[in-house]
């Protein structure tokens, strides 16, 4: 906005100011417009200056108030319109943040119940415990867009897995069962089948805690429950997955802070599971339908706490469940 | 819009949300009364606020109304002000709450960062 124009637009405004007010104050601001330079800045004021003016009871005429208004409407509504620009603008930067916040749909500390990274590590998936899933592009870790949302599954999610080549999602939740999705488009995301795990051994414990994880040629998907109930399907076609074998070794059940892990060997012939932090069990997998449980071992010195596996299942990490330590331990 | 934020006085531009203008327009008229242009060159030197012709004359308008200041005779189209009584009485009351909260921000921040 060029000087003239604003010294133009500041005089015009004066003259938007209630009559009363100008009859005692219009001279000397005017005088003072005049040594003054007049600015963008300085319209703005004195157009906030007149609407206040107007909304002064000490200043509104006793007669045909609307008069002065009327004559200053345009120019009062023009600088509206420039604010209510500016005002969409900036809300419209504050939506683009609130969508790559990490925030929503829930605060982290009672909502996530479980989160996994794409093989990629683009996408991050997290579980709530509404039975949601909501996909996330992680690329730039500074700028996290939400992707998806995937919901139809009850209860809470408890884990996530990722298929090897990053184009099955797997979603456990403790209403005992485990959606398969196919994520390979963020446009057509589908849900391709849902598996039911079978009921827990000992009832009592409410909502099971799941492992997921996924042979790395992709072919099978095992679950292990922390009871120690470990489940096996081939998922070879995902849309139309088979279980292939229920295992049930003699386990001690984890404990209320005790958690379940499962993983495959890097050549996918054994898996270990270890439950309760304590008791590690391992399993020959060497084909679909031939799956023998090979040793049962008893870990010490990682805590009772949550535990999780390197890729590949060579080392288990723990840790107490209240304190501040960390365990590491390799498996034989 | 933006010289306020590019200008010489830019910097404690932001002075302006902690100021109230009825502040820094008695504290200028309290050394002698003032014109309208000369109270917006004084508060800018010694506040480095540079108050807008419209804000000057929204805090004259209400200082006026609560007989805080006294508008003197026309001298040439400018109209000089002045403090009343009451307005220094205001003032001095408003200095002292200032005060306290340089006293306590004073002893915090020192106590804080052993400035």
């Amino acid at each position: 906005m060029g000087p003239p124009l604003a010294a133009r637009l500041s005089r015009f405004l004066v003259g938007c100011y209630p009559r009363r007010w100008r009859q005692r104050f219009a001279a000397e601001l005017l005088e003072v417009l005049d040594q003054h330079r007049p600015t963008a800045r300085t319209v703005l004021n004195l157009w906030a200056g007149a609407v206040s003016a107007h909304l002064d009871p000490a200043w509104r005429a006793g007669r045909h108030p609307m008069i002065r208004l009327r004559r200053c409407a345009p120019v009062l509504a023009a600088v509206a319109a420039v604010l209510l620009v500016f005002a969409v603008g900036f809300g419209f930067l504050a939506w683009q943040d609130e969508q790559g916040n990490m925030g929503p749909p829930m605060p982290l500390s009672d909502g996530v119940f479980g989160m996994a990274f794409s093989p990629d590590g683009r996408t991050l998936a997290s579980g709530y415990d509404d039975g949601e899933v909501v996909l996330w592009d992680a690329a730039d870790p500074a700028r996290v867009t939400r992707i998806a949302t995937l919901t139809g599954q009850a209860g809470d999610i408890t884990a996530l897995a990722f298929s090897p080549g990053g184009h099955l999602l797997a979603s456990a939740s403790d209403g005992g069962t485990v959606a398969l999705w196919d994520i390979v488009g963020p446009a057509r995301i589908t849900h391709l089948a849902t598996l039911t795990l079978p009921p827990p051994a000992s009832p009592a414990q409410p909502g099971p805690d799941v492992a997921l994880s996924f042979s790395p040629d992709g072919q099978l998907l095992a679950s292990a429950n922390d009871d120690g109930m470990v489940v096996l399907w081939n998922v070879a076609d995902p849309a139309q997955p088979a279980r292939i074998a229920t295992l049930h070794p003699n386990v001690p059940p984890a404990g209320p802070s005790g958690d379940v892990a499962l993983a495959f060997s890097v050549g996918g012939h054994t898996l270990t599971m270890i439950v309760g932090s304590s008791t590690v069990t391992r399993f020959n997998v060497t084909g679909p339908g031939a799956v023998t449980r090979i040793t049962t071992s008893t870990l010490s010195g990682i805590g009772a706490g949550p535990v999780a596996f390197s890729p590949g299942g060579r080392t288990v990490a723990g840790a107490p469940a209240a304190g501040d330590t960390l365990a590491l331990s390799p498996l034989p | 819009m933006s010289e306020g934020l590019t200008g010489v006085h830019g910097k404690f531009d932001g002075l302006g949300r902690f100021a109230d203008p009825s502040v820094l327009i008695l504290t200028s008229l309290t050394d002698g009364p003032k014109h309208g242009y000369a109270i917006m060159t004084d508060v800018a030197a010694f506040s480095g606020v540079s108050m807008e012709p419209g804000t000057l004359y929204g805090a004259l308008s209400r200082l006026e109304r609560r007989g805080w200041v006294r508008p003197l005779a026309t001298q040439e189209r400018r109209r000089p002000y002045e403090i009343t009584a009451a307005g220094q009485e205001v003032l001095a009351g408003q200095v002292a709450a200032m005060q306290q909260i340089v006293r306590v921000a004073r002893q915090r921040t020192a106590t804080a960062f052993g400035t």
